[in-house]
């Protein structure tokens, strides 16, 4: 009998990761994944990071997790999104060769011994007392004691393409059964959400004299916090194109050819990751959408064209793409497509992502009704972690929402149910002061040692950590003295009392410079990683604390408890609003004030009556 | 304030609190025509048949119908009064709850001994000041605003003001403010898109929809707060000062304009050394009129004090009238009178009507204002109360022509949004790049500011100081 302390149903981005974390603790792990899939594809864009999805990399990788590593290896051009947009909201986005990124999670995963991958499809999944068995193909049958799905989108998956319906999780690849027929137990509701992705395009037939290179910034951090900064692949550039009158009235012409649009798909898709559909027939009047070509890897000729993802007939596909500058004579490598597929709905799971009613059971990924590698990955770690953590007898893992983006994704997905499928973004936090990349190594440090692991990434963790607290006491108690006058007037800073402290927050002057200065001019040295969060830090420290203390001040009123009976017999609460009232059930303000669609008249009623 | 004032947190314990209550909701100081019982609660209506007997064969009292009914003392049967018992089920009433009003006969010593039986006899509690008002608010018949429009409506002494007070009632100022707070949406997507979705939308839409919400927002806070600037005293109750040196006139007029004799009125400069104030009315208008002491140098302490007096009324006043002699008349004393209360009316006395002199004329079209003057004959018993009352109004009237804002709680909440406004836009203008996290935290501020304008925070705090202000009853 095959017997495993945990076995993880999936090897792409949530289950490596899930695998990569629980292995720490020397723990006999197995990922059962589809044969002829490699581990961690990535099956629609060629990039890892991104505004939000950067942090939670970073994140990834201060918990000692695979991603920012991954990315490193495959990444084949790097780029600083929103730069001009102050220094909290700036996140890394980096393309990868994707052949690349799975080959080196084969042989990352490879090499870890007590990791066994197993390519089987499977059957059935049952509980036996406290065991889990795993029924296969080819009449294998595997047990463990912790069970984590990360089925991606092939529970139920159905691709549509125009009028055609294939079963299948992605383009060349078979569906599992549906979430219902695979557990023989009950894991109550499920539902159904759409996601979608691009044609692919053949780069010998674009015209890059039309389109807008976007080259491969250099200066831009690696991901993995111990990478120094040069790069491990040949570096390629990503092109910008746009679409135009003509490509927005081809398919608003066929808008009873899009499954989406003609009933053909009834399932949610995300409103932050549109397809071109839902733009041409949301936004009427808006012709030009930016569309990024990105490779796919650099051994292969498909490139990516973002932002024009994709459901309808292959014909008109072909033909709404050739009135794009850049790509009239583009031949179409694959089709796009969209699918639906099954998602566990998460408010049955707990905040370290284990069932309520299944205990040892655990669910990642887009099975939870996200999108996005990221998402996945970081859900797959608390996962992992968890599973590992429950099986030694050990306190659970949990990220808070103020302290990092995947607390927060986490926090969300568990606490409501979701109509549609969840993507991160920097709104979402109520502390994106504070949740940024350069000091993921900082936050992420108490959590990390929770885990009581020794490994040289903990060694790591703990010296930089080190080295900021001592930074960071040294400048503040750097003293406004001579020597601090003379290097004041050797910037010709204007104002010749101002304390170091103070001269970070000066909003004309780039802190991370300032600091590096100062440093430089005191002869004392720090590792850059240091000084820029340092510096950061600093500057917003005074903003940080505020908006925690106005959000601990409006958690009073959010966390007022609704009576549903009185909100829904109400005179004062729109039909519309009882609606998704009903449907919602939202327990608290808070959660009544995040469903789209409530009017200010509901919440100040409720607000005025909530005492 | 009486013993009834009632702290914050009482009027939190009264939320909480289901005793059927009691009041009376007509004055109740003498002898009236008619006083009106009026009880609110989770009653029914058959509950009280020990005390209202139906008169005649008319069955039980039906809804919003009024019935001639007899009050019972519930001790001995006995007939205490008749009258009519309108009886308005839960929850279509004026607080929500089940209601019943009782006309009878306005005698304050009956009502009292009624109500005080409905009070043992049924364990009913007698209404603490502004608690039905509190109970409709609670039961959500009227949002906060509404309620401010109630408060004013019931101490509003000027039909402008009472205008003002039924299109709060109405809750059409607390549209505006929905309409204000969607704006607010509108600009907090704008940020998050710029920050989360520059990419798919690009850079200058984005800046576009950041600067187009945010513009929408300031002509908002802008309009609330010149909307909120008029001095409020003015509005609420509007006084007349009337100024002027020593034996103008001013004492006869403000006995001409109150139609009685309420000052003493002598030959002899410097009679009125206090200042004297008196309701005056006008056109169902109700304006407080003031007569001070005559402004001069004077040797005589108590004087002297009068003057100090009425520079303070002058400084407070809603309308200055100037009242000057043409006799004697002086250019420069003219003028600096002028300076100092710059009046919104003039009224020269002791001129002769046919022949005003040349000199007066010269300096009053030498103003570099225009305003209303009138002459006055030397017997002064000429004078036209209408035309002074017009004048006033007309001056009241032109404050309300922009529906100035009069709560005090909401515009103490705008004047802290103009501030956080005017903070923030020197923020989203700032040139080295926009620092969109940061902007993002100090809208919330901005939000949450709104949001209390709107009622849309803990009321706690706030409840007390609204309802205190309610006469018992209502």
């Amino acid at each position: 009998m095959s017997l495993f302390d945990l076995i993880i149903l999936g090897g792409g981005h949530a289950g490596i990761e899930a695998a990569y974390c629980s292995s720490q603790f020397g723990l006999k792990v197995a990922i059962i994944t589809l044969p002829n899939i490699g581990l961690a594809s990535a099956p629609c864009n060629p990039s890892i990071g991104g505004i939000g999805k950067g942090q939670v990399v970073k994140e990834i990788d201060a918990l000692g997790g695979l991603m920012g590593i991954l990315a490193d290896y495959a990444g084949i051009q790097y780029r600083t999104l929103n730069e001009s947009k102050g220094l909290a909201v700036q996140s890394t986005r980096i393309q990868i060769d994707k052949e690349l990124y799975s080959k080196h999670a084969e042989e990352i995963i490879g090499k870890i011994s007590n990791i066994t991958v197993l390519r089987k499809k499977v059957m059935k999944i049952s509980k036996e007392e406290n065991t889990f068995k795993v029924a296969c193909d080819e009449e294998k049958v595997f047990y463990s004691k912790k069970l984590i799905v990360t089925a991606g989108t092939f529970l139920g998956g159905k691709l549509h393409c125009g009028n055609s319906i294939n079963i299948g999780g992605r383009i060349d690849q078979p569906a599992s059964d549906t979430v219902n027929s695979l557990f023989d137990f009950n894991i109550k509701t499920t539902k159904r959400f759409k996601t979608g992705t691009p044609a692919r395009i053949d780069k010998n037939s674009i015209n890059f004299s039309k389109v807008e290179e976007q080259p491969s910034d250099d200066s831009v951090r690696n991901m993995h916090l111990w990478h120094n900064s040069s790069r491990f692949s040949k570096q390629v550039s990503c092109f910008l194109t746009r679409t135009n009158s003509k490509t927005l009235e081809l398919i608003r012409i066929n808008k009873d050819k899009s499954p989406m649009y003609n009933g053909q798909i009834t399932a949610v898709g995300a409103r932050y990751c549109p397809s071109i559909e839902d733009k041409a027939y949301r936004y009427p009047d808006k012709d030009i959408h930016h569309v990024f070509l990105e490779p796919e890897g650099l051994d292969l000729d498909s490139f990516y064209p973002s932002g024009i993802s994709t459901s309808l007939p292959k014909d008109i596909q072909e033909s709404f793409i050739r009135t794009i500058d850049g790509l009239e004579n583009a031949q179409i490598l694959k089709h796009g497509y969209a699918v639906e597929y099954d998602v566990m709905d998460t408010s049955h799971l707990t905040l370290s992502l284990e069932h309520k009613t299944v205990p040892g059971l655990y669910f990642a990924g887009q099975i939870n009704g996200t999108s996005g590698y990221e998402e996945a990955a970081g859900q797959g770690l608390v996962a992992g972690f968890n599973a590992g953590l429950s099986l030694l007898s050990l306190e659970r893992l949990i990220l808070n929402r103020n302290q990092s983006y995947i607390g927060l994704m986490i926090d969300d997905l568990v606490s409501s149910d979701r109509d549609e499928p969840y993507r991160l973004f920097t709104a979402r936090s109520e502390n994106r002061l504070f949740l940024r990349e350069d000091n993921a190594f900082l936050r992420m440090y108490h959590y990390r040692k929770l885990l009581n692991l020794h490994t040289n990434h903990d060694f790591m963790l703990e010296k930089i950590n080190f080295e900021y607290e001592l930074c960071k006491n040294w400048l503040n108690s750097l003293q406004s003295d001579g020597n601090w006058k003379i290097w004041l007037n050797s910037i010709n800073y204007v104002q010749n009392d101002v304390p170091p402290k103070d001269i970070l927050k000066d909003p004309n002057l780039d802190p991370r410079h300032i600091l590096k200065n100062i440093l430089e001019f005191f002869n004392i040295e720090f590792s850059s990683d240091v000084i820029v969060s340092v510096a950061i830090d600093t500057k917003y420290q005074g903003y940080i604390d505020k908006a925690l203390e106005q959000f601990e001040s409006m958690q009073k009123l959010e966390n007022k408890k609704l009576s549903l009976d009185k909100l829904l017999q109400s005179k004062n609460v729109s039909f519309e609003c009882k609606q998704r009232i009903k449907k919602f059930e939202p327990k608290t303000f808070g959660q009544l004030q995040r469903l789209a669609g409530i009017r200010p008249a509901t919440l100040a009623v409720v607000a005025s009556d909530a005492l | 304030m009486g013993p009834l004032t009632n702290t914050a947190s009482n009027y939190l314990n009264l939320l909480n609190n289901e005793d059927i209550i009691i009041a009376c909701a007509t004055p109740s100081s003498g002898p009236m025509g008619i006083s009106i019982i009026r009880i609110s609660g989770l009653f029914d209506v058959n509950q009280f048949n020990s005390m209202i007997k139906i008169s005649g064969p008319m069955g039980p009292l039906k809804p919003r119908k009024s019935t001639m009914i007899h009050v019972l003392d519930p001790n001995t049967s006995l007939s205490l009064d008749t009258g009519l018992a309108t009886y308005f089920p839960a929850p279509n009433s004026f607080t929500g709850e089940s209601v019943m009003e009782l006309s009878l006969h306005g005698n304050p010593r009956l009502i009292e001994k009624i109500i005080d039986l409905f009070i043992v006899f049924y364990n009913l509690r007698h209404a603490e000041p502004g608690e039905f008002t509190l109970r409709a608010y609670k039961n959500k018949k009227l949002n906060l605003s509404q309620v401010e429009g109630l408060d004013l409506l019931l101490h509003a002494t000027t039909q402008p003001l009472i205008e003002l007070s039924q299109y709060m009632l109405s809750g059409e100022l607390q549209n505006e403010f929905f309409n204000f707070k969607l704006c607010f949406d509108n600009h907090q997507a704008s940020i998050d898109i710029l920050t989360d979705f520059s990419e798919d939308i690009g850079e200058e839409t984005g800046f576009n929809n950041l600067f187009k919400s945010w513009n929408q927002i300031k002509e908002y806070v802008t309009d609330f707060y010149n909307r909120s600037l008029v001095p409020m005293d003015h509005l609420i109750k509007p006084n007349i000062v009337l100024f002027g040196p020593p034996n103008a006139g001013k004492s006869t007029l403000f006995n001409i304009l109150l139609g009685y004799k309420r000052s003493l009125v002598s030959t002899e400069a410097g009679t009125t050394r206090d200042y004297i104030k008196e309701s005056f009315f006008y056109d169902h208008n109700e304006f407080l009129l003031i007569d001070t002491a005559g402004i001069r140098e004077s040797d005589n302490s108590l004087e002297s004090e009068g003057i100090v007096f009425t520079h303070k009324n002058l400084r407070d006043a809603f309308v200055r009238v100037l009242i000057f002699s043409a006799i004697n008349f002086s250019s420069e004393d003219f003028n600096n009178f002028i300076k100092l209360g710059s009046p919104s009316l003039i009224i020269i006395t002791h001129v002769d009507k046919n022949s005003v002199s040349p000199l007066i004329l010269s300096n009053i079209n030498k103003l570099s204002l225009k305003i209303p003057v009138i002459f006055v004959d030397l017997l002064i018993d000429s004078f036209d109360k209408n035309l002074f009352g017009k004048i006033i109004l007309a001056d009241l009237i032109s404050y309300y022509s922009y529906k100035p804002i009069v709560s005090n709680r909401q515009r103490i909440e705008i004047i802290k949004i103009y501030k956080l406004m005017l903070y923030y836009d020197s923020l989203i203008k700032s040139d080295n790049g926009t620092d969109m996290a940061l902007l993002s935290n100090e809208f919330r501020a901005l939000r949450s500011s709104a949001n209390g304008l709107i009622g849309l925070v803990n009321v706690d705090e706030i409840l007390g100081h609204i309802f205190n202000n309610f006469c018992i009853g209502k």
